[in-house]
């Protein structure tokens, strides 16, 4: 189903793509000639439900999947996106950031909510106890607020000033995307690696921005939505371009504990982790770095916010669709 | 030489076809997003330095073996002349191979940033120079370090290389040859009545000595070159910083762009 905006479907793209005169970088489609944004890439509620319920943990490859279930609805996935030549770019760390702008919906986002908040907990109960207890309360605080917040924005569509309300969500959606961020920040620094702990706040950091842009456009602020999604992937950047899956291997607790295996025999097991993760932190830079581009077109073809999501999150029978640059 | 390897095939290259355009800031923001250059470049950089580190590493094991085979002709008045023997066997060895062996790590990240260097030269041309001129400087100093260190050992009767606790390694020998003396007096009358016990016996110190004397220099090598005690001037990790200053410098540049 096609709706008003004027999106275009992933075929016409994909005899491109295949003979290379299109190349994708995060999600965008360039002409490889020339290096011109020729279209933006836009997954649909479709793909966000389809993936939601297929992968746990986003940071788990796609072809970790076992169960018989998850790996029917894979299988749809793939043949959707197949011709895209974005498997890889779709089933990973993106799915965090969202292609394009997160067609997610903020119930769902609430769901994703829980199973991170519960992940944490579980690693905060295996802490030292008084320390546990006053870091667990502030995230059980954190994580509550952002609870309400998606939940207030799920509803302010039935209010009579939902922009105004949407704006100031997504002012609030701010402070707890900083504390995450400053959580990412301190555990990046510390002398070991908790891998763990990084996933999940990783996940809560994007969420919350994924949360931001979407009141923004939904209040039909896209020029705010355009200036948040810069900040939010030269923060990106910042935090995650030193990591280096060298240097995250060496501060594994497994290489940094007292083991009495090799440390060359170590360091090598715990390279091929490390490497998987930072091609997902990589995604995730790709896909936030996408974004902008995708509002400044938005802005430039004068599209009216409110109705691109709904058309994406409508959308039945395609995955992704395609929206072509100015 | 024994390091000597049939050339390796080079990888391919997987970077697609890169470029930062010409143009006002605002236009190129518009128009063109270059994250495929940004994410070729930080592969790169993570690639080379997880290969500097595990080509050292495997590099190194190869050239143990050789160290052994020299360790296991030594006679033994060598073990009274590891001054000698050191500078005249291993300082050349292990020179030779640093030589040959970083060279050859940075040489395969210069190549293999020249293939996406070709075309951000416009932009960023020497921002992506690879210099290997503070490294040749630290081989220097490694090789020099290294032939210290061996005339250091050297300059250690054998005796205290057998009875020394290896855990102190290179230092802990140094303060005992100032510090101790008396104790080297000993050590000499030891070792006599030692040899006076046979050949058996001597054979047995002998092999007890040069695994010592093998342990302090794979020790003084480890901290030179891979630097896992901590030693931040390492050669591995002199050669990381190298790769990391290069990638960030071109990812600056696309970052104003």
């Amino acid at each position: 189903m096609l709706g008003p905006i004027p999106f275009e479907v992933p075929a016409y793209y994909a005899a491109k793509l295949h003979s290379g005169t299109l190349i994708r970088a995060g999600a965008l489609l360039k002409d490889s000639a020339s290096g011109r944004i020729v279209a933006h890439l836009q997954e649909t509620g479709l793909a966000q439900n389809l993936i939601s319920s297929a992968i746990s943990s986003p940071f788990s490859p796609i072809s970790a999947l076992s169960s018989v279930a998850a790996n029917a609805q894979l299988v749809q996935i793939k043949a959707m996106i197949e011709g895209l030549q974005i498997l890889q770019f779709v089933n990973l760390g993106a799915t965090i950031a969202g292609i394009g702008v997160s067609a997610i919906g903020f119930a769902l986002m609430n769901k994703k909510l829980n199973g991170l908040q519960a992940t944490v907990d579980s690693l905060i109960a295996r802490v030292e106890a008084r320390f546990k207890e006053l870091q667990a309360r502030e995230l059980r605080s954190h994580y509550s607020k952002v609870h309400g917040l998606f939940n207030q924005a799920d509803q302010a569509h039935f209010l009579t000033n939902a922009a105004g309300e949407w704006g100031k969500i997504a002012g609030m959606l701010a402070d707890e995307s900083a504390y995450f961020k400053g959580e990412l920040v301190y555990l990046l620094q510390q002398q070991s690696f908790n891998r763990q702990l990084f996933e999940p706040l990783t996940q809560s950091y994007a969420l919350c921005n994924a949360g931001r842009i979407e009141c923004l456009v939904l209040s039909q602020e896209l020029q705010a939505a355009h200036k948040v999604a810069q900040d939010v992937a030269i923060d990106c950047n910042r935090m995650f371009d030193p990591l280096n899956p060298t240097a995250l291997a060496r501060k594994s607790t497994i290489l940094t504990d007292h083991n009495e295996r090799p440390y060359d025999h170590l360091l090598q097991q715990e390279l091929a982790g490390m490497q998987e993760l930072v091609s997902n932190i990589r995604d995730i830079q790709d896909a936030a770095l996408s974004k902008p581009y995708l509002l400044k077109t938005m802005i430039e073809r004068d599209i009216d916010g409110y109705q691109y999501l709904r058309q994406v999150r409508e959308e039945k029978e395609r995955p992704l669709l395609l929206l072509q640059a100015s | 030489m024994f390091w000597k390897r049939k050339p390796q095939k080079t990888q391919s290259n997987s970077a697609p076809n890169l470029e930062i355009l010409a143009g006002s800031t605002e236009l190129r923001h518009t128009k063109y997003g270059n994250l495929d250059l940004r994410r070729a470049i930080l592969v790169w950089r993570d690639r080379h330095i997880e290969n500097v580190e595990l080509h050292l590493t495997r590099q190194l094991s190869i050239f143990y073996r050789a160290l052994d085979s020299k360790l296991e002709k030594m006679a033994f008045r060598d073990l009274f002349m590891l001054g000698s023997f050191g500078k005249r066997t291993i300082a050349p060895m292990y020179k030779e191979w640093l030589m040959l062996e970083v060279p050859r790590s940075m040489s395969a990240a210069q190549g293999e940033l020249a293939k996406i260097h070709v075309h951000v030269l416009e932009s960023v041309g020497h921002a992506s120079e690879l210099s290997l001129k503070d490294d040749v400087g630290a081989l220097k100093d490694a090789a020099t370090a290294a032939a210290a260190g061996a005339a250091a050992i050297a300059a250690i009767p054998g005796f205290l290389v057998m009875s020394t606790v290896p855990a102190w390694g290179v230092l802990g020998w140094l303060g005992l040859t100032t510090i101790y003396l008396p104790i080297v007096a000993i050590g000499i009358l030891v070792v006599g009545a030692l040899l006076a016990l046979g050949v058996y016996k001597a054979a047995s110190l002998k092999s007890n000595a040069i695994r010592r004397y093998r342990k302090a220099i794979v020790n003084n090598i480890e901290s030179q070159v891979l630097g896992r005690d901590g030693n931040s001037d390492a050669i591995c990790k002199k050669l990381q910083k190298d790769i990391e200053l290069t990638a960030n410098k071109i990812i600056e540049e696309i970052d104003r762009c």
